[in-house]
């Protein structure tokens, strides 16, 4: 879980960041922040799954980021958001 | 420091031992070799012992750049990037991007100059990828490799070292949170009572002087591993339906209005003056793109390392024809921005380059510090565990690794030294076969001593020696001594030269049993665990 799992995970959030963070003026920010942020992002996904207790809730929300996170990408590789 | 309960204290030092136990050895390997080159330049001019035109980009270059614009394929106008570098030769490579299976490649003509005469010293043509290494710049193109990739080929490289860098913010976090003396610790005095509590204290006080170091880099070293190899690729897929090049002029903005027209360009000097004007740059760009160079649309790009205006790295966009200033160029997008201020300050914190010479030392230092940290928490690991056969066996490699890797290094050096001044069209496989000789030699002097405390002298007298040689060696090879070298003013090379004397007579001394003394009781590592439980 904290090996490929987290990694799949981290690389989904970061992926559907790019569609809900703010672009900017220079129309950049929501493709570069989120690719500066992946290893906080790795690393906050990392230390939840290594410190959480309760094993239900840690499939349950891990479960709920990838298909949450995982939904949105695949929605615009489809082209369904545009 | 921070309060958390017995359970999670268990697994955070579960996490935190196994990551380094699993990864530790690779991570200081590409520390080690990440903090040799923060001084890559002054290692690039040390190997061809200096040169004595420093700043020849501000000479006369502008009849040769055009005389070699008209001897190359014209389709390679559309990009041609000029630099000096470290050993002072002058490259002008001109290429067009081209579509290969890899992906985007640069194809085209590389000439390395000669600053003094601009005379063509080689010529090559094809993907820039496949080209061989410029020879004057091999051994820091190296060491640098080293650190960005490990030498394996693209994206694997990238890969590994970028979860290195993961493998790091997980110890530094962890190490963090189990820190129990943080403050405390910056002030500690390693206790002498047994070599277990010696080792740790140790571990504790480098960890408290380099944790906001170790984060730093571990946060930004991931991010510059990640970025073009999982990253953009990502970005692409989700944001422009896999159009990886459409991805990169969102990122990096290309010119958006193409005008074919044949144009006379203005020539660099006049833009190398332009730049160096206080209200523009203050100083020599270190890197020159210019693209579409002969048409009407030809813009020019000067790049500039932080000076005393500015800790980032700056660029500043020109006119190809009429020489006019542009603006300042982002490092990504067309105009300023949060993600290109951000992205800015991660090459400032990973390069240490902020503060010039004193920032770079204290990156080397606290780089250093890392590696100890990392050292010293196998030895822990190994020492904690002194009855199980299995776990003593790291503890060789620990020795192989922490002593090979700078032993490897400098027989890499001295092989580069050896082949540059005589056989120069052998440097690049005398400075790999250098290196594996060294890292062979560790390992045979690593196995055959049993005893850690003679095996760990013995690698100290190694590593000296080699030290002490790389002056007399490069001094024999290009025949240029300090004196020679201080007319060229060329001091890198004599200060370089010192460093390793003085560093090699240092290690040579503690191999001979200098301040080596074991005032360790004899009290066994395992009753102190016991004792601490």
């Amino acid at each position: 879980m904290a090996g490929p799992v987290t990694l799949i995970v981290s690389v989904l959030i970061m992926a559907a960041m790019s569609l809900w963070y703010p672009p900017g003026s220079a129309n950049i920010n929501h493709l570069v922040i989120p690719v500066i942020l992946f290893p906080f992002i790795w690393g906050g996904v990392f230390f939840y799954v290594v410190l959480e207790a309760n094993k239900k809730r840690l499939y349950w929300i891990m479960l709920l980021l990838f298909l949450i996170n995982g939904g949105f990408v695949l929605a615009s590789i489809k082209g369904w958001l545009s | 420091m921070i309060k958390v309960s017995k359970e999670t204290t268990k697994r955070l030092l579960d996490v935190h031992g196994w990551s380094a136990v699993l990864l530790g050895l690779a991570l200081y390997v590409v520390v080690l070799t990440g903090s040799v080159v923060v001084f890559a330049p002054e290692i690039g001019r040390w190997s061809v012992s200096g040169h004595a035109m420093d700043g020849a980009l501000a000479g006369k270059i502008d009849a040769k750049i055009t005389e070699l614009s008209k001897n190359v394929n014209p389709a390679y106008l559309e990009d041609v990037s000029v630099w000096q570098n470290s050993a002072g030769y002058i490259i002008a490579f001109f290429h067009q991007h081209v579509k290969s299976a890899k992906g985007i490649e640069e194809k085209g003509t590389r000439f390395v100059l000669d600053p003094s005469t601009m005379q063509v010293v080689s010529e090559e043509e094809g993907l820039h990828d496949e080209m061989p290494a410029v020879k004057s710049g091999y051994l820091e193109h190296f060491f640098a490799d080293l650190h960005i990739k490990l030498h394996a080929p693209d994206p694997i490289g990238l890969y590994l070292t970028g979860i290195l860098g993961l493998v790091l913010l997980v110890l530094a976090v962890s190490g963090f949170i189990l820190h129990r003396h943080l403050i405390m610790d910056i002030f500690l005095s390693p206790r002498l009572t047994t070599r277990l509590l010696n080792t740790r204290d140790r571990h504790n006080l480098a960890g408290t002087w380099s944790i906001v170091f170790s984060f730093t880099l571990a946060f930004t070293g991931a991010f510059f591993s990640f970025a073009t190899s999982l990253g953009l690729p990502v970005m692409a897929l989700t944001a422009f339906e896999g159009d990886r090049e459409k991805a990169m002029v969102a990122v990096f903005g290309l010119p958006d209005k193409e005008d074919t027209t044949p144009s006379n360009f203005i020539g660099l000097e006049a833009i190398i003056d332009r730049a160096k004007q206080n209200d523009i740059g203050g100083g020599l760009p270190r890197f020159i793109a210019i693209s579409h160079m002969g048409r009407a649309d030809a813009k020019v790009i000067t790049f500039h390392n932080p000076d005393g205006k500015t800790v980032f790295f700056k660029s500043y966009q020109f006119d190809g024809v009429t020489g006019e200033y542009l603006g300042e160029k982002p490092r990504v997008g067309k105009q300023p921005s949060l993600g290109n201020n951000l992205m800015s300050l991660m090459a400032v914190l990973h390069f240490g380059w902020f503060a010039g010479l004193l920032s770079r030392i204290i990156w080397l230092s606290l780089g250093l510090a890392t590696c100890y940290v990392t050292m010293t928490g196998l030895q822990l690991w190994v020492q904690r565990r002194e009855a199980n056969q299995g776990w003593q066996r790291l503890g060789y490699l620990l020795s192989i690794i922490g002593y090979g890797t700078p032993i490897a290094m400098s027989a890499a050096a001295i092989g580069f030294l050896l082949s540059y001044a005589r056989y120069p069209a052998m440097v690049e496989s005398w400075t790999v076969n250098g290196f594996f000789i060294g890292v062979y030699a560790s390992f045979v002097v690593g196995l055959i001593i049993p005893s850690a405390h003679i095996r760990d002298k013995a690698f100290k007298g190694v590593l000296g020696l080699l030290l002490l040689s790389l002056p007399f060696v490069r001094y024999l090879s290009s025949e240029k001594g300090w004196l020679g070298t201080l007319a060229d003013q060329a001091l890198t090379v004599a200060s370089l030269d010192i460093t390793f004397i003085v560093v090699g007579i240092l290690l040579a001394l503690m191999s001979l049993g200098w301040k080596q003394k074991n005032h360790f009781s004899k009290a066994t590592n395992q009753a102190i665990i016991e004792a601490e439980a």
